[in-house]
């Protein structure tokens, strides 16, 4: 009977050594607190990692706080079709000032603003120049809105397809926003504020008064509220199987795939919730891991959907899905510039996206070699295939 | 001892969950039910005995276009005009072999949108031609090139023929029109001479691609003719020109609309490429071998009615061509006196979506790609 067992208990250690991929710094067999082997696509966040309370000892209110803004300030860029729409409102949506929210929550939330979440680990100097730039597209955007009841051409703002708000040269400032948030506030924020040295050096002794985790445990759960809200990413919506859950990074970040020369979402996942097991472990050189993976497969993420708008961007069979993709390009290859020593750097970011922006109409003078040029340059940089195109 | 036995299953269940717990997530790969099915025969069929033809025939017809339009530039002339007509004709219904394979060199060069883009923006395209400074590669120059634009230049200009002479005679335009008419011209020629080179190397990624992902051949292609057939073919063609959503007709916007009779034959022409290629038959029209009719066959999957969906496919593409064959008055004209023929013929092309776009599609294991509009 005893002997029995053992086998049984042998049967199973074979099985779990089986599967580590051999990368655990912890020697197997080791007393880990949260078992790096036990954790897959279908672990909870919120579960698995608890306080000596028992509760969840996962919080990142403040981030969830923030892509709810954007998410009102991206509503309220959308009215731009039907009405005149107000730059001032915008900049104050960005600076969380003079209750500009529907939600009375976010105006409450008088300590959280997108704007000073913005490019905030550059320089002060260019932080200032970045936020500066999503200001002036707030401001073309009013503009834009001005000219609702014509259509678009080269030259003349208005809409195309009649749902697509552009000024004269096409260029869709919505898109603008919504994209370059995504790197400049989302990635940033994940790739070089939390995952960087300040952030990482937190203590994980001490328990946070009156809370159940540790300052660094914080830090990396709130580098994961930039990536999702949901305690497992990605998350299908309960209510309808199509759909999923994720808003802004975290869903584009679900559309890349191995197949695509990117990494599954579920990998992404995984390593979140290594990173995190690794704190509670105090194994700081399995954290390193997943922070140098996650750096790298967040970055590539992005430049895979940018190359995959720029292809779009050709095969496009209207004016306003032309430029819409574009416009959404155009973002993506902006926000590259916030990868951790990003491959295509704020100056090379500038120089690609003056190839976009730079001519006379705009979109409408651009050639198919001028979107050739600049995806052909993302693609090389990456190592990703120059006609990928992510299924959207 | 059955204490142990349980035991025993148990520590084996464990193990199983284990293992299906570390197993890698492959949640982006497409299951793949047609597995076993070779798909090499199918996409080198495709690849030398219609597409490959097809793109040499398309660089034949416009250089025979390129030929008559230099002739007629140098000494234009009514019967120049006519001889360049006819290979504009001839070339027009040849793309309409060509079109519904835009994807892989001819996607990478947006090849439909210099060829065809309709209808043509005559105010954009005279003032390129007076203007003199116009760059054809530029998107905002799309409507004011390719065929929709010979069309005009050829056939839009002038009721008769020596009116239309006239234009490139003692017009004050008439050296900056019989330029622009050339390097409309050239533009189209150096495309498709593009895409015809590109593809001979692209042949061998295509068909060596015989998985199902989205960069596999049979996802490009078949991804490329649901395109066609639903947005070019259905709305361009028919759905957008009747207002079939609208209910509004705009004759204005039909394919080849300086030419009406022309429009009737591009559109039979192209249910009959739609058709030709479904059964994998080659260019010139011989029975074909392996095809996306005849996979789907050997996949099996049937109809409501217990009819298999490859040949219920075949019966309704027919239909459709009957019911277009059946509109003899130019569309221009049907879609404001006939509509309700040109109606039920919307009606009879729409219900075949569903067949490919579903049934199909997900029978070979592949997704529709195309989605323009994300809804963001």
């Amino acid at each position: 009977m005893k002997n029995k067992l053992l086998l049984t208990a042998g049967l199973v250690a074979v099985v779990f050594a089986s599967c580590t991929k051999g990368d655990s710094s912890v020697p197997a067999g080791e007393n880990v607190k949260v078992p790096y082997v036990g954790l897959n696509a279908n672990t909870n966040y919120f579960e698995i990692f608890k306080g000596a309370d028992n509760k969840t000892s996962v919080d990142f209110s403040g981030q969830t706080i923030r892509i709810n803004m954007l998410k009102e300030m991206d509503a309220y860029m959308k009215t731009g079709l039907t009405a005149s729409v107000s730059a001032e409102k915008l900049v104050n949506m960005f600076e969380n000032k003079n209750a500009a929210f529907n939600n009375a929550a976010l105006n409450a939330a008088t300590d959280k603003t997108i704007i000073s979440k913005t490019a905030q680990s550059f320089p002060a100097v260019d932080a200032e120049t970045e936020r500066n730039r999503f200001k002036t597209y707030f401001t073309s955007l009013a503009a834009a809105s001005q000219s609702r009841s014509q259509t678009a051409a080269a030259g003349q703002a208005g809409l195309l397809d009649g749902k697509y708000l552009v000024n004269e040269k096409g260029f869709e400032f919505g898109q603008f926003v919504q994209k370059g948030l995504m790197g400049a506030m989302m990635l940033d924020q994940i790739s070089n504020i939390y995952f960087g040295g300040e952030k990482q050096n937190a203590d994980n002794e001490a328990i946070v008064s009156g809370k159940n985790y540790t300052q660094l445990e914080h830090h990396w759960d709130e580098a994961y509220g930039y990536l999702t809200s949901n305690e497992m990413y990605p998350k299908k919506d309960p209510a309808d199987a199509s759909k999923w859950l994720e808003s802004y990074l975290g869903s584009y970040v679900r559309q890349v795939s191995t197949s695509v020369g990117g990494e599954n979402p579920q990998d992404i996942y995984v390593a979140f919730l290594k990173g995190r097991a690794a704190i509670v472990n105090k194994d700081m050189p399995m954290r390193d891991q997943q922070i140098a993976y996650l750096r790298a497969n967040l970055e590539k993420a992005i430049a895979i959907i940018a190359v995959s708008y720029l292809n779009k961007t050709k095969t496009a069979t209207t004016d306003g899905a032309k430029f819409h993709s574009l416009s959404e390009g155009y973002g993506f290859v902006y926000s590259l510039r916030y990868g951790y020593n990003a491959k295509i750097n704020a100056a090379k970011s500038n120089e690609l996206l003056s190839i976009l922006d730079g001519k006379t109409n705009g979109f409408w003078s651009l050639t198919n070699a001028d979107i050739d040029n600049v995806r052909d340059q993302i693609a090389a940089a990456f190592g990703i295939d120059k006609n990928v195109v992510v299924n959207h | 001892m059955k204490k142990t036995l349980l035991l025993g299953i148990a520590g084996i269940l464990m193990a199983a969950i284990t293992i299906t717990a570390c197993k890698k997530e492959d949640n982006n790969n497409n299951g793949n039910p047609s597995g076993g099915l070779d798909r090499q025969p199918m996409l080198t069929n495709y690849a030398d005995n219609y597409i490959l033809p097809a793109y040499t025939a398309m660089v034949e017809d416009l250089a025979a276009l390129k030929t008559g339009s230099d002739a007629f530039v140098a000494a234009p002339d009514e019967s120049k005009l006519i001889a360049l007509r006819t290979a504009w004709q001839k070339a027009y219904i040849t793309w309409q072999k060509v079109d519904l394979l835009e994807f892989g060199p001819a996607e990478n060069v947006s090849l439909r949108m210099y060829i065809n883009t309709y209808p043509v923006t005559v105010s954009k395209l005279n003032s390129n031609i007076s203007s003199g400074s116009y760059d054809l590669e530029q998107f905002g120059n799309k409507d004011a090139q390719g065929f929709p634009a010979i069309d005009y230049l050829l056939n839009g200009l002038a009721a008769n023929n020596a009116d239309v002479v006239n234009y490139y005679t003692a017009d004050a335009q008439a050296g900056a029109r019989k330029q622009y008419l050339q390097a409309v011209v050239n533009k189209m020629l150096d495309k498709v001479t593009t895409v015809r080179n590109e593809w001979n190397s692209y042949r061998n990624t295509f068909v060596g691609a015989t998985g199902t992902d989205v960069n596999s051949g049979i996802s490009r292609m078949v991804n490329s003719y649901v395109l066609y057939y639903e947005r070019y073919f259905r709305s361009g063609k028919i759905g957008l020109p009747v207002g079939a959503m609208t209910g509004t007709a705009k004759p204005d916007i039909t394919e080849a609309y300086y030419t009406p009779q022309l429009a009737n034959t591009l559109a039979n022409t192209a249910m009959q490429s739609v058709i030709a290629f479904y059964e994998g038959r080659s260019f010139i029209g011989a029975q074909g071998s392996a095809s996306m009719k005849s996979y789907l066959s050997t996949i099996g999957t049937k109809g409501d009615n217990g009819e298999l969906m490859a040949d219920l496919v075949t019966k309704e593409l027919n239909e459709v061509s009957t019911a277009l064959a059946a509109i003899n008055t130019p569309l221009k004209d049907a879609v404001q006196n006939n509509r309700t023929a040109v109606l039920n013929t919307y009606e009879q092309i729409q219900q075949v979506v569903p067949l490919l776009k579903v049934d199909m599609v997900s029978a070979f294991g592949i997704s529709i790609t195309y989605v323009d509009n994300d809804g963001d």
